[in-house]
This record gives structure tokens, C-alpha cells and sequence, in this order.
């Protein structure tokens, strides 16, 4: 069962500033799934969600860079697994912008994202 | 001073917007291999963040009311159900008395398919006369709000039902009238639907260039791409997340 996006529509915001990569990445993608779920409750401006859409992907994309750049401390496993999700990602955006499709499982995987790294950093403090 | 600057350092604002993405990723440019992976990540990037603004432009200029609310899907989706309208209205006209419907079932299938594309919330009042074997139908809206409430310009709905107010359609003039409205209506919606298709294309191009870069960049890192479903995705997300929180990206 996947995380059900309203228990963490809030985080972003709750969030506190801080500096480090992993915390940075959560909270951008956390603010990305409540972007697409809000705009995705705004029938009459359907914009509002392709616009989101089209930001979660370009998020994704800097993700993918940064973690297979030179120096990155990602194994080629997670590596390869994020270029495979950044694809998933691509794909599925089309199908949202020109099918029709739910964002939603764009929703499930910055949230499942976001709350692994939380789960692991917290389990290394 | 900024006029004594030689020529040649005087930045062009053109010489970007003229650059495709894709041509910075050439397997055959005297590149290293970093300065060539930047080079893809940075092409699939643009691809991105050039997607944006490009749809909406595309959209832009296809609402009518220039908000830009509009969507190549949401487009495609009102302009289909503007030509099922259209198409109901003409069914109406040519099979009212005739086996397989009654006036009822056929005044509710337009009335649904008319409550699909506007909205419905700002009716004022639907009054319907029928006359003969043509069905008068008046909408009034609320002060201020047109019929329009779909993103597609073209179909030009308000002016078509508006053209059937006040038919009498017992007369084969009347009757001839609201069949060419349901006629325009139709090819109206036909060619919106061809235009948004269009823009859907260009989307789905992007995509596929989109991808094939992404292929190319995991290729050249000897990395490989699984796919991923909807099923697994967060799966992989979740590994990812882990691994993001051991390593501090």
C-alpha cells in the first residue's frame, strides 16, 4: 500500500531550512507532490497541473544529475535506479499532460522518496 | 563602458533560443566524458524546464480568453465532447420520431452532453420549445458568464447554441437552420480537436527525445534502465530515499 499523499501534503511547508543535500532534496520533492496535489483539485484551471507536472519532471531531472555527476556517493544500483524512475517520470508526465492520466503515481514516489530518507536519517541519528 | 566593448563580446539573447537542446549531445564531439555527461543532464534539463513555457504558449494562444488555463488534454477532451454535442444535436434532428428513441431520451442525451462543456453552475435559466420534429432550445446564463466554459477557441460554442435561440423549426428554414448549426458545431470541434492533437504530438515527440537522451547518458555511465511501472515505483523510490539518507545525496 502506498503512502496516502494527504497525510503529507503539509510537510513541505512544516519542513525547517536546513543545509544538507538529502534534507534539501526531501523538502523540494515533498513541495512537489503538494504542488501537483493541489493543482490537481483545481478543475477549472487544469494549467495549474500540467504545470506542476512539468516541474516535478525538471526537479527529477536535477535529482538525476547530481546523483550520477562525478564525486556523488551513490552505488551504481541507486544510480541506475534513478535514472530508471527519472524515465518512468518522463513517460508518465506525457501520459498526465496528453492521455489524461493521475499524477498520482508521481505523488507516490516523491512521497515514498522523502519518507525513506527521513525513515534512514533518522536511523542513523 | 559598455559600447567600448568589441563586438564579438556583446551577448546575443538569440543565440540560445536557437540552440536545440538535443544539439549539444553529439557522441562525436571532441568532449570528455564529464564535460559530455553535463552536456546530456544539462540537455535533458532544458528539455524540462523548456516544456513549461512552451505548452503554455502553445495554449496560450489557443484559449479564448487568453488566461492560458487552457490544456492541450483538457483542450482535446472539451473539443471531443463538443463534437459529441454537435453530433448529438444533428442525431436529434434526424432520428427524432424514428425508431430507436423518443424526443425524451434523445433531449436528455444533448442536455447531458451540453452540461459536459459548460457550466453548468452559471445557468441561468433552459427553456425548450419543440416544433415540429425540431427541438428550440434557449440558454440563458447568468449576467456576465458565457456559455463557453471549455478551453477550446475555435468551436466558437456560445455563438453556436445561440444560434438556435428562438427557431421556429416547424418551417423547413428553421429546420434547415439548426441543422447547419449542428453541422458548424462539428467541423468547428473537428478542427479543434486536430489542432490540439498537433500539440499533443509535439509533446509526445519531446518525450521520446527526451528519452532517448536519458538511454544515451546511462549507456555511456554503464549504468542500465529497468522499467518501472506504477506498481513498482515507489519501490524504487523508496530504495533511492534510503540511499539518499545514508549518503547525504
Amino acid at each position: 500500500m502506498y503512502a496516502t499523499p494527504d497525510h503529507f501534503s503539509g510537510y513541505a511547508k512544516a519542513l525547517p531550512i536546513v543545509t544538507t543535500n538529502q534534507d534539501r532534496w526531501k523538502r523540494e520533492f515533498l513541495a512537489a507532490a503538494s504542488k501537483i496535489e493541489a493543482a490537481r483539485g483545481k478543475s477549472g484551471n487544469p494549467g495549474a497541473l500540467y504545470r506542476a507536472v512539468a516541474d516535478n519532471q525538471s526537479l527529477w531531472t536535477r535529482f538525476a544529475n547530481q546523483a550520477i555527476a562525478p564525486g556523488s556517493k551513490m552505488d551504481r544500483t541507486t544510480k541506475s535506479q534513478i535514472l530508471s524512475l527519472l524515465s518512468f517520470v518522463i513517460s508518465h508526465s506525457s501520459k498526465v499532460m496528453a492521455d489524461g492520466a493521475t499524477p498520482q503515481p508521481l505523488v507516490n514516489i516523491a512521497v515514498s522518496l522523502a519518507r525513506a530518507t527521513q525513515v534512514q536519517k533518522d536511523l542513523a541519528a | 563602458m559598455i559600447s567600448s566593448l568589441p563586438p564579438m563580446m556583446s551577448p546575443s539573447p538569440l543565440s540560445h533560443a536557437h540552440q536545440s537542446p538535443l544539439s549539444k549531445v553529439d557522441p562525436t564531439a571532441p568532449l570528455n566524458p564529464k564535460d559530455r555527461l553535463d552536456s546530456a543532464m544539462r540537455a535533458l534539463e532544458l528539455l524540462s524546464e523548456s516544456r513549461n513555457p512552451r505548452v503554455s504558449n502553445a495554449m496560450n494562444a489557443l484559449s479564448t480568453n487568453g488566461t492560458g488555463r487552457a490544456t492541450a488534454a483538457a483542450g482535446l477532451d472539451a473539443a471531443n465532447r463538443m463534437h459529441d454535442l454537435f453530433s448529438g444535436l444533428n442525431g436529434a434532428m434526424l432520428t427524432q420520431g424514428q425508431p430507436g428513441g423518443s424526443s425524451n431520451e434523445l433531449l436528455e442525451q444533448f442536455f447531458e452532453m451540453l452540461t459536459s462543456v459548460i457550466d453548468v453552475s452559471k445557468i441561468e435559466d433552459i427553456s425548450m420549445v419543440q416544433k415540429g420534429n425540431v427541438l428550440v432550445v434557449v440558454i440563458t446564463m447568468q449576467e456576465g458568464h458565457k456559455l463557453d466554459n471549455n478551453p477550446v477557441p475555435s468551436t466558437g460554442l456560445d455563438e453556436h447554441v445561440s444560434n438556435l435561440k428562438g427557431l421556429d423549426a416547424s418551417t423547413q428554414e428553421g429546420f434547415d437552420k439548426v441543422l447547419d448549426v449542428a453541422k458548424n458545431g462539428m467541423e468547428a470541434s473537428l478542427e479543434a480537436i486536430k489542432t490540439l492533437q498537433k500539440v499533443l504530438e509535439m509533446l509526445r515527440e519531446e518525450d521520446r527525445k527526451a528519452r532517448e537522451i536519458l538511454e544515451n547518458v546511462a549507456k555511456e555511465q554503464g549504468l542500465g534502465i529497468s522499467a518501472v511501472t506504477q506498481d513498482t515505483a515507489s519501490q524504487f523510490a523508496s530504495a533511492v530515499g534510503s540511499e539518499l539518507g545514508k549518503t547525504n545525496g
